[in-house]
């Protein structure tokens, strides 16, 4: 099946809710969890969108309860998508058609102070 | 005879700092029956706001003008801790005219490594207390009016009305979620900061067409899920770049000098390079239950039930051992621990559940290091442990007493053994009923 290569990155507490195996293979040595992750792609009709990456995200990289991550296309609260350097809302959320070589972040928000 | 005097010398200080703290705190009491000044006006600076100023009037970026806004201004910082203490102390360098202090806290020697408003000194009393004390010391020329309590729903609107711009400065989803409500009901910009560990956050919400707090988090994040410094630390400076960059953007926000930027969340890490990113953020939503065009929160709600957690950080007490037998307390520890050191009996395995990190730190003579979340990768280790134990027990112990009640389910439930007790309170409750010198953290 054909395939898209996306860049994932983890950051702010986010990088906590992956598997280690995964974390192990982060590109940067000591900063933020990133790698690479190839998805299969869409088709003419139904091109891959944003949730089903997000799915895709939930059924191989997250750890632990995965309805807690995504579920019913809710994201775990506290947790920002951010597309290729701008808030999912920004582009269409949920229903952003993923291209090649976008940089999907998913941001965990701080509370302490 | 020259390092008795330095140590003459250095408790003079000592008793004129505490001296200084009563002080401070009769000027507050009288002050508090006094009404409250008005609003600072008038459109020129003095020759001694100028002198004062002056590196600062010569940026183009505040001059005169915007030197004579933040004069004028009134900004409250809500928490005077690690966001709060450097934000406050630059606001009042910097010449904000009045400046609004709330906290509910007392001073703990663990807030010294980031919360620099705070000194040795003050250890006990009031951050409010202690702020006021520091701030005093830095500028004459700064007001402050400070609030010694519990932000929450029957007072934040009293409190923030009368302000130009609020500073979330807090450690809690419930207070957050509080101060972002009355500010957008209000009409008041929000400069919100963030810190755990190394990594920090930086908002500008209810302002120019952007977003509120609600807009990005509709929804409260389970309480398990939000990490505090007191539970999982944080790196001193970490708050305090925060905290300043706060301050930075509030001297924008007054000298009307952020108005051509989008919203956006500034995040910061030790780890990361570059250490700083900005992403850009949504505009507000028509949608959001708070700011949007038909708002369902209308006035302020219990946000302790909304987030299903308090406005403190102070870790929850679990309790998942249900049969009180299947605890022992840590005076009962101590005797079967002076019963074994004195070679009578009391023979047992002491188990200490806590990480690495945390054991490294400080730990009961004889405890075994298996952390929890290693007993499935070490089940091997801990089976043999105990076999070795020959019915003799084994004593959970962690920092609080939580972790422990899972490993003595653990033991239980998977390795069958009966003979498995939790420390009641951990380390903590330890140092407070046992060894008062147990550097419990």
């Amino acid at each position: 099946m054909h395939k898209v290569s996306v860049t994932l990155k983890f950051v702010s507490g986010a990088e906590l809710l992956i598997k280690d195996e995964f974390r192990a293979q982060s590109s940067k040595k000591s900063g933020d969890l990133e790698f690479k992750h190839e998805v299969p792609a869409g088709t003419e009709n139904a091109p891959l969108r944003m949730k089903e990456l997000i799915e895709n995200v939930r059924d191989n990289l997250v750890k632990g309860d995965k309805d807690q991550f995504y579920k019913d296309g809710k994201l775990r609260p506290g947790i920002l998508v951010i597309i290729n350097g701008s808030d999912w809302e920004v582009e269409d959320g949920p229903e952003y058609k993923v291209q090649a070589d976008d940089v999907i972040e998913f941001i965990s928000t701080l509370h302490g102070g | 005879m020259k390092p008795t005097k330095i140590s003459e010398l250095r408790d003079q200080l000592r008793s004129l700092r505490k001296q200084e703290l009563e002080i401070e705190a009769q000027i507050l009491a009288l002050e508090a029956e006094e009404p409250s000044a008005a609003k600072k006006t008038g459109e020129k600076l003095s020759n001694e706001e100028i002198r004062r100023y002056s590196r600062q009037l010569l940026i183009p970026e505040v001059g005169t003008e915007g030197q004579l806004k933040l004069r004028n201004s009134s900004v409250l910082v809500v928490g005077t801790g690690g966001l709060g203490s450097p934000c406050a102390l630059y606001l009042a360098a910097m010449g904000v005219g009045r400046l609004g202090l709330v906290d509910h806290d007392v001073v703990d020697k663990s807030n010294l490594h980031r919360q620099v408003l705070h000194t040795e000194a003050s250890c006990g009393v009031s951050k409010i207390l202690s702020a006021v004390t520091s701030i005093s010391r830095l500028s004459s020329l700064c007001e402050t009016r400070v609030y010694d309590m519990l932000l929450d729903s029957s007072n934040a609107r009293d409190i923030i009305s009368g302000y130009d711009i609020v500073v979330d400065a807090t450690d809690n989803a419930a207070t957050r979620y509080l101060i972002n409500d009355a500010c957008v009901l209000s009409g008041i910009p929000l400069v919100s900061g963030s810190a755990v560990r190394l990594d920090g956050q930086l908002t500008v919400y209810n302002h120019n067409g952007g977003p509120c707090y609600r807009c990005l988090f509709p929804t409260p994040p389970a309480p398990d899920a939000t990490a505090n410094c007191s539970e999982t630390g944080v790196l001193g400076v970490v708050p305090g770049v925060i905290g300043c960059l706060q301050a930075m953007e509030v001297v924008k926000l007054v000298t009307g000098r952020k108005v051509n930027e989008d919203p956006s969340l500034l995040l910061f890490s030790y780890r990361s390079q570059p250490h700083f990113r900005t992403v850009k953020l949504r505009a507000r939503k028509p949608t959001c239950a708070v700011c949007g065009d038909e708002p369902t929160v209308t006035k302020l709600i219990d946000y302790v039930a909304f987030c299903g957690a308090g406005p403190n950080d102070d870790a929850p007490q679990w309790k998942l051992l249900e049969d009180p037998a299947h605890r022992i307390s840590c005076e009962k520890y101590r005797e079967i621990q002076n019963l074994s050191d004195t070679g009578v009996g009391g023979k047992h395995l002491l188990l200490d559940v806590r990480d690495e990190v945390q054991f490294t730190i400080c730990q009961l003579p004889h405890s075994v290091n298996i952390p929890i979340d290693q007993f499935d990768s070490r089940r091997k280790e801990l089976e043999e442990a105990v076999k070795a134990l020959d019915g003799a027990p084994v004593y959970a112990v962690c920092r609080r007493g939580n972790l422990s009640q899972m490993a003595v389910q653990y033991i239980r439930d998977q390795l069958g053994y009966e003979q498995c007790f939790d420390i009641a309170g951990g380390l903590v409750a330890w140092q407070r009923e046992v060894d008062a010198e147990f550097p419990a953290y």
